[in-house]
């Protein structure tokens, strides 16, 4: 905060090269003790791979990493976690048959004579709690606890190991906007009793609400630091010209007219039981079709139930007029397309590259006889690529090597050049920077004027 | 750059290996008898690694090799000396041979599919059934020396070299076809790298897993047919110890656990590798019972280096402390 500008963490010139490429171009960078620091770009940036360089995965190729004005080496999580640097992984790692104080106890046991000391460790954890205002209980068991709950969990297990600085990388990518708002008092409390946190997220408005600064990077250079202290506060406007290195227009999206062709997808009474009950609805020609409500309220099962992923225990589906098929294979052959939420386990062959990624859905289109044809697969991730505008744009690069947005640009890009007659989306556009999420949704728009129709959940 | 280096590290180790003979042993090592016995066995195991290979892609080893061996022998050599010999009985016993050898890893990559059951346990278990079965089926050892045709596959020549080079090659050719220009190859990938998605794009996983384990079977029983015709006879015994040694040679050639990594030139790289080494050991007169050791100790190694070259290709940190390799897809 304003009267504390000692500075915690201060990066200096660091360079990181994957096989030639300057990831990170000199890049400068310092944490205050006691700061909410947001780190923005565009997708590529570099800004997962300098906090991976903070907390101890990728070494770096030079540069100096000070802590309280001391250099420190960092070469595994266990030096990070000694210099009181912990992350909030967005794949929570925590045991759910555990009650809260285990799991952040865990490694940490307090023993007497080698037998636990429950009583101990949950007056110590329920402390923490306390302290921090988290409204969470100690002996509660984290199966019963949401996403949030759980992440709440995981900043328990930084907070435990007295960490001064906390980073979040999209901590807020799967929680709703209620539990977005919880998260954000806890950044708030935790940042008023001193700890830093460094704050990665594409949803602009948040990082303005929330960061006392905002680091810019753009192709691993840094471009900006912003100071909520300085004259006149954050410009939004400022912090996005110097993301995208122009000032993006903002331009109104088109008016849609509403479909009025012929109903494409009709879903009468249709249940699983314990998801979802009783849902009927009807999707026409040309038509976009939101699906909102609360995490956990069955919108991703009942996509995923139409689709034939995951069983139906009651009603019925009819596609173009015909009863939907169960079977996958047969539901994108006859043209429907399913984006699943989780691009991570669901959505993409880490070690194949971009083309053959992007044939997965329709063999049929690069190959003839099951052989498959160079040129054709070449041809269809050119298109791809150009669509979702990648980054690289290269089709032999590995999937696993490109950043989280423009994996994402992958898994959503495949079914955008493919022809599909119904498009059930499950959250597109999950840890896509600004200009790439308006330019996803311009192509399923414009695949809606050509007359699909799209399910989309928000 | 570290993947040239692991590139380097690799032919430097036979080159080593090759002088290491020439220094030693020049005389023995060098001779044409002794070179085309390691092309020979070399032709072996490397037309079953580039079976197994396919299995390595999509679940994980299939150790029912040594077993599919014995029995693709036995199959063919009954046929053929039960129809009298002839150059037509040779064909239709190998086929029957091939055949028996695919529907035996069809059965497996069915269970393993079906079931979700660990391929690891379900192969090693139809080793043991096929090592039965032939044992049953050649109470007493089977000789055939006829047709012509079948004697020379095993001991033929043409221009010099052995006929199972030959064999080999056009193998190598139909695996590198299968595995990396068709459709069916690219699922293997698929679905080994990540299942969940190749379900959500409609791949259908049965039909895969049943055809990468049929395929290694029958690249096995085709072994075990030019085996039995190199030694003019089947017997049970024959493929003792060639499941580890597949297995080393898929291993050295960067065969993942069924995690979508593989290559069939890599199967190629290290059965010349296994071959090699074997032919190197006896040389310098290594007693067999050190050389199985040498081969279990050599998995092992090479699967850490793999995985250590993985962890240092894509850039992290190869934590000095805990030696092991960090997980980075926590991050966005
Ligand atoms: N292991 C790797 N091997 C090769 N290149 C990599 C690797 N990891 C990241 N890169 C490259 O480094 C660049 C920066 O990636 P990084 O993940 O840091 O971006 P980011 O700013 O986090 O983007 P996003 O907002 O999409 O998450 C990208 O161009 C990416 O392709
Ligand atoms: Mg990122």
């Amino acid at each position: 905060m304003a009267e504390n500008k000692e500075i915690l963490l201060r990066c200096s010139k660091i360079v990181k090269e994957f096989s030639g490429n300057r990831v990170l171009d000199q890049v400068d960078f310092d944490i205050r003790k006691g700061e909410v620091h947001s780190l923005c770009g565009e997708n590529g940036a570099g800004k997962s791979t300098l906090i991976k360089i903070i907390s101890g995965i990728y070494p770096k190729d030079d540069g100096v990493i000070y802590i309280n004005g001391n250099p420190v080496d960092i070469h595994s999580r266990q030096d990070s976690t000694a210099n009181g640097i912990a992350v909030v992984y967005q794949e929570l790692s925590v045991m759910t048959t555990l009650t809260v104080a285990e799991n952040i106890m865990a490694g940490k046991e307090l023993t007497k004579f080698g037998f636990l000391q429950k009583k101990q460790m949950n007056r110590r954890v329920q402390d923490l709690i306390d302290k921090y205002d988290l409204g969470l209980k100690a002996t509660q068991r984290v199966a019963e606890l949401s996403t949030a709950g759980r992440q709440v969990v995981e900043i328990l297990k930084a907070l435990i190991t007295d960490a001064s600085l906390i980073i979040m990388d999209e901590p807020t990518a799967s929680l709703s906007y209620k539990e977005s708002e919880a998260l954000f008092k806890i950044i708030r409390s935790l940042r008023d009793n001193g700890v830093s946190i460094l704050y990665i997220s594409h949803r602009l408005d948040e990082v303005y609400m929330l960061s006392d600064r905002i680091t810019v990077l753009r192709d691993g250079k840094l471009v900006g630091v912003f100071d909520k202290e300085a004259e006149g506060g954050i410009k939004p406007d400022e912090v996005i010209q110097a993301m995208v290195g122009k000032s993006l227009s903002t331009e109104r999206q088109k008016e849609l007219t509403p479909g009025s062709g012929k109903v494409v997808l009709d879903v009468r009474h249709l249940s699983h039981r314990g998801y979802f009950n009783d849902i009927s609805l009807q999707v026409h020609e040309g038509e976009i079709l939101g699906i909102g409500g609360l995490v956990g309220a069955g919108r991703t099962e009942l996509l995923r139930s139409i689709f034939g992923v995951d069983p139906v225990t009651a009603g019925e589906v009819t596609y173009l007029d015909q009863p939907i098929s169960r079977s996958i294979r047969q539901n994108i052959k006859s043209g429907i397309g399913f984006i699943s939420e989780d691009r991570r386990s669901e959505g993409f062959v880490p070690q194949l590259s971009v083309e053959q990624n992007a044939e997965m859905i329709n063999f049929g289109a690069v190959s003839s006889f099951g052989v498959l044809s160079k040129a054709k697969e070449r041809a269809r991730a050119k298109k791809m690529i150009e669509e979702v505008n990648l980054h690289p744009a290269d089709p032999k690069y590995k999937v696993a090597n490109f950043s989280g947005g423009n994996q994402q640009k992958i898994v959503v890009g495949k079914w955008l050049i493919h022809n599909c007659k119904l498009l059930l989306i499950d959250e597109p556009t999950v840890g896509v920077d600004v200009g790439a999420k308006s330019e996803i949704y311009k192509i399923i728009e414009d695949m809606a004027a050509n007359g699909a129709a799209v399910i989309i959940r928000q | 750059m570290q993947k040239k280096i692991y590139k380097f590290a690799k032919v430097f180790i036979i080159v080593a290996m090759l002088i290491w003979m020439a220094v030693t042993s020049f005389g023995s090592f060098y001779t044409v008898s002794n070179l085309s016995s390691i092309l020979m066995s070399a032709a072996l195991l490397g037309i079953m690694a580039c079976g197994m290979m396919f299995p390595l892609l999509v679940s994980g080893p299939d150790l029912s090799v040594s077993g599919a061996m014995a029995v693709g022998g036995m199959v063919a050599v009954k046929y053929i000396t039960s129809h009298g010999g002839t150059t037509s009985s040779f064909v239709t016993g190998l086929l029957l041979a091939l055949l028996a050898g695919a529907l035996i890893g069809a059965v497996m990559g069915a269970a393993i599919h079906y079931f979700n059951l660990p391929s690891f346990i379900v192969t090693l278990a139809m080793q043991y059934v096929l090592y039965g079965a032939a044992q049953i089926g050649l109470k007493s050892k089977v000789v055939c020396s006829s047709p012509e045709l079948f004697c020379k596959l095993g001991n033929g020549r043409l221009f010099g070299f052995p006929i199972p080079v030959y064999v080999f090659l056009v193998f190598v050719v139909l695996t590198v076809f299968l595995m990396h220009k068709t459709v069916f190859g690219r699922k293997s990938f698929m679905f080994g790298g990540n299942r969940k998605a190749s379900v959500l794009c409609g791949i259908k996983g049965a039909p895969v897993a049943i055809l990468v384990f049929a395929y290694s079977g029958m690249a096995a029983a085709l072994a075990g047919v030019i085996m039995a015709a190199m030694n003019q006879q089947a017997s049970a015994t024959a493929g003792t110890g060639y499941d580890t040694n597949v297995l080393l040679a898929c291993v050295l050639g960067g065969g993942s656990m069924g995690e979508g990594i593989g290559s069939a030139g890599g199967a190629v790289y290290g059965a010349i590798f296994v071959a090699l080494l074997n032919n190197c050991l006896r040389i310098a007169s290594v007693p067999s019972l050190y050389q199985e050791m040498i081969v279990g100790v050599l998995i092992i190694a090479a699967m850490a280096f793999e995985n250590y070259f993985k962890a240092k290709a894509s850039g992290m940190h190869w934590s000095r402390r805990k030696k092991k390799v960090e997980d980075t897809r926590d991050f966005a």
